[in-house]
């Protein structure tokens, strides 16, 4: 209830506070504004709260208060809303007067049938994917390994504090974990993924955006725009609770609101003559965005970095010699990316030493700042399931080998698969993008973005392990780089273009669908609907008491989440937590109750680690095979337990 | 009829043609597209069992 009234609150007032857009003449620009606020309203009141608490001035994040300070927030936007209607009405004549919308925007009547069928095709295969979520539980490694395990934390212990034994997976920034938390405190889990929803949708505004500062046919940035939303990893990540197209959304948020500070009509007939209040207004909030996305995923660091570079270069270079003009827009471009981020580097350096925490800072064989190396994260290796062999990845559009793509053998996931429309079109576009770049013809923006986005490439290549899901904003990038391929074969080879377009989109979402579509008919099937059906794990854990500590030594990752219980009211201690043997004292220490334990019934079961022994008394309490795995249930020994919970 | 238009009208036509080739690589070399054809068959196998 209090979630809710929250989550309802801070919308009400991002769309009251985007009233102060209201001198952009383009609806998109205006959705993707209050896109950014209502993201930066749910999440830095929580930031706050967090930071209180962490000093001390109040005992625990509690949703209630929280709700209630939403409330003021709307109110005092309602008092600023009202308080520009009266300015407007006052000085009519003002240049920051609000504009109608453009004609250029009266989509309706241009929108063509290839990209009607399209959308169609795109919203039939999203509508089923949203039927499997609704009717199940939110699923994918991370999510159930830490994602979900940390939002849960949050609600559970009232802090967002780092556990002392510094564990990086409850180290990291988690501004869409906070989401999350809302989310999972309305006790609807099928409901967490909707954060990614909200993403794609502001993903796919700023697609559309950038794609028109590229092109003057409007057709040609929604065909960018409805390639994004084709690809595989876009599509699952949608209806999964990953944070990478959280990130990814706000990054490019932030770079389409950047390019929109000045109103392309004014852009080509006035010269720079400072910062007007409308364009410092969009400035701020494309920092606002850029901070949402660094306050995702330490992968984020690197494409803000670049952005944030980008941005101070273009603002000296327009201002010229108003270099008081351009300071003060990187000055208010700074502070808005530190606004959703600070905390995340704040809590760091109060409990570290490094802001940056759980990232280590090296130079060299120096270490700078302690933490862990990216490759104890994220392993090198990792990307090698992926493709055979490394050279592959040049051609990784084409063949989309995955390792081990389980029962189901699509190789498409929240980490993987680009789709027929991709590959079709994207590396093609690219090249087309970059022929016209070098021969001096096509949009500016297009001849800075292509060489960043190669040197980005390399940067992924090298730096962020070859993972499929940390280049989501340069796959999206490079569906933006098309644009131009897509201008001319819709104006010169427009049947055959559309066909194939189509064709494409509907190959993509028919092998994506067959995920979901299967996973219901299994579900249907067994009448598999129950919580532990879904996850399979012993029902046990759904009867426990609440507050119930419960140890995973199962060797599955992803039980740090579903040993919650179906009502989450079970205080799950992850399999990450454990550094050595169970003692006893380590059993006390984190008001242990009952230990977990897997053993698969085939030897050498993928996604099983070995468990950790057990060196303190315990009994027995239940045993059960479930999904191929022999679960035990280790009651701790009251002796050891002062407080122990009774079994059901 | 401005001079440039057929000679666009031809790189279109080239583009295209690269772009269909693109998804026709894609279509016989993708493990997406075999391995749903091997998934269907599977399913068919155990619904038929």
């Amino acid at each position: 209830m209090a979630a809710g009234l929250y989550l309802l609150a801070s919308a009400c007032s991002a769309w009251l506070a985007s009233n102060f857009f209201r001198t952009v003449s383009t609806r998109t620009v205006r959705y993707l504004a209050a896109m950014v606020l209502w993201a930066a309203f749910v999440i830095v009141p929580v930031h706050v709260a967090a930071a209180l608490q962490m000093a001390g001035w109040i005992s625990a994040i509690r949703l209630w208060p929280l709700a209630a300070a939403q409330l003021l927030i709307v109110v005092l936007c309602v008092l600023g809303s009202s308080r520009l209607v009266t300015a407007h009405h006052d000085k009519g004549s003002r240049s920051d007067q609000p504009v109608p919308l453009g004609t250029e925007e009266n989509w309706k009547y241009s929108f063509p049938a290839y990209l009607l069928v399209c959308s169609g095709v795109l919203a039939a295969s999203y509508a089923v994917f949203y039927a499997n979520l609704a009717s199940s539980y939110p699923t994918g490694w991370d999510a159930l390994a830490y994602h979900l395990p940390v939002a849960l934390r949050w609600i559970q212990t009232g802090t967002m504090r780092i556990p002392t034994y510094g564990a990086w997976q409850y180290a990291l920034p988690g501004n869409a974990e906070i989401g999350m938390m809302l989310l999972l405190s309305t006790g609807r889990q099928w409901l967490v993924p909707s954060v990614n929803l909200f993403a794609t949708l502001t993903m796919t505004g700023a697609v559309c955006l950038i794609g028109r500062r590229v092109t003057r046919r409007r057709e040609a940035a929604m065909a960018a725009a409805i390639v994004a939303l084709s690809l595989p990893i876009v599509e699952f990540q949608t209806f999964s609770a990953y944070v990478d197209l959280f990130g990814t959304a706000f990054l490019l948020a932030s770079l389409a609101l950047f390019l929109y500070r000045r109103e392309p009509a004014r852009e080509r007939t006035t010269a720079f003559n400072g910062p007007t209040r409308s364009s410092a207004r969009m400035l701020l909030l494309s920092g606002l965005a850029c901070g949402l996305a660094v306050g995702t995923k330490p992968v984020f660091y690197v494409y803000a970095a670049v952005l944030c570079v980008g941005v101070a270069v273009t603002l000296i270079w327009e201002s010229g010699r108003h270099w008081r003009a351009s300071l003060a827009g990187i000055c208010l471009f700074a502070l808005a990316v530190l606004v959703p981020s600070l905390f995340w580097f704040g809590r760091g350096f109060v409990q570290t030493h490094n802001p940056v925490f759980p990232l280590q800072v090296k130079v060299g064989s120096h270490v700078l700042l302690q933490g862990f190396a990216p490759s104890e994260i994220t392993r090198n290796e990792f990307s090698d399931k992926f493709v055979r062999r490394r050279a592959e990845w040049l051609i990784y559009p084409w063949t989309e080998w995955f390792r081990n793509p389980g029962d189901q053998l699509i190789p498409y996931s929240e980490g993987s698969g680009l789709g027929a429309a991709f590959a079709a079109f994207v590396p093609l576009g690219v090249f087309w993008a970059g022929y016209q770049a070098a021969r001096g013809r096509g949009a500016l923006i297009l001849r800075i973005l292509i060489p960043v986005g190669l040197g980005l490439l390399a940067l992924w290549w090298i730096g962020l392990q070859r993972m499929p899901r940390f280049g989501l904003p340069l796959w999206l990038l490079g569906c933006v780089f098309a644009v131009p391929l897509f201008e001319l074969l819709d104006r010169s080879a427009t049947r055959g273009f559309r066909f194939l377009l189509v064709a494409c989109v509907v190959a993509t979402c028919t092998i994506s669908l067959f995920v979901p579509l299967r996973e219901l008919a299994a579900r249907a099937r067994s009448h598999a609907w129950r919580r532990c059906d879904v996850y399979v794990y012993p029902h046990f854990f759904d009867e426990l008491p609440r507050g119930a500590g419960v140890l995973n030594d199962t060797g599955i990752e992803e039980a740090n989440f579903l040993l919650a219980g179906e009502k989450l009211t079970n205080r799950v201690v992850a399999d990450f937590e454990v550094q050595g043997p169970i003692t006893s004292q380590f059993l006390q220490e984190h008001r242990i109750d009952f230990i977990a334990e897997a053993v698969s019934e085939k030897d050498n079961a993928p996604g099983m680690h070995k468990i950790v022994q057990v060196l303190a008394p315990t009994v027995e309490v239940w045993s059960e095979v479930k999904g191929a795995k022999r679960w035990r249930v280790l009651k701790v020994e009251t002796s050891q337990q002062q407080h122990a919970a009774s079994a059901p | 009829m401005p001079p440039e238009q057929p000679q666009e009208s031809r790189r279109a036509q080239i583009l295209l043609g690269i772009a269909c080739a693109s998804a026709f690589v894609w279509l016989v070399h993708s493990f997406a597209v075999r391995n749903l054809l091997l998934a269907i068959e599977q399913t068919a196998h155990k619904l038929a069992r």
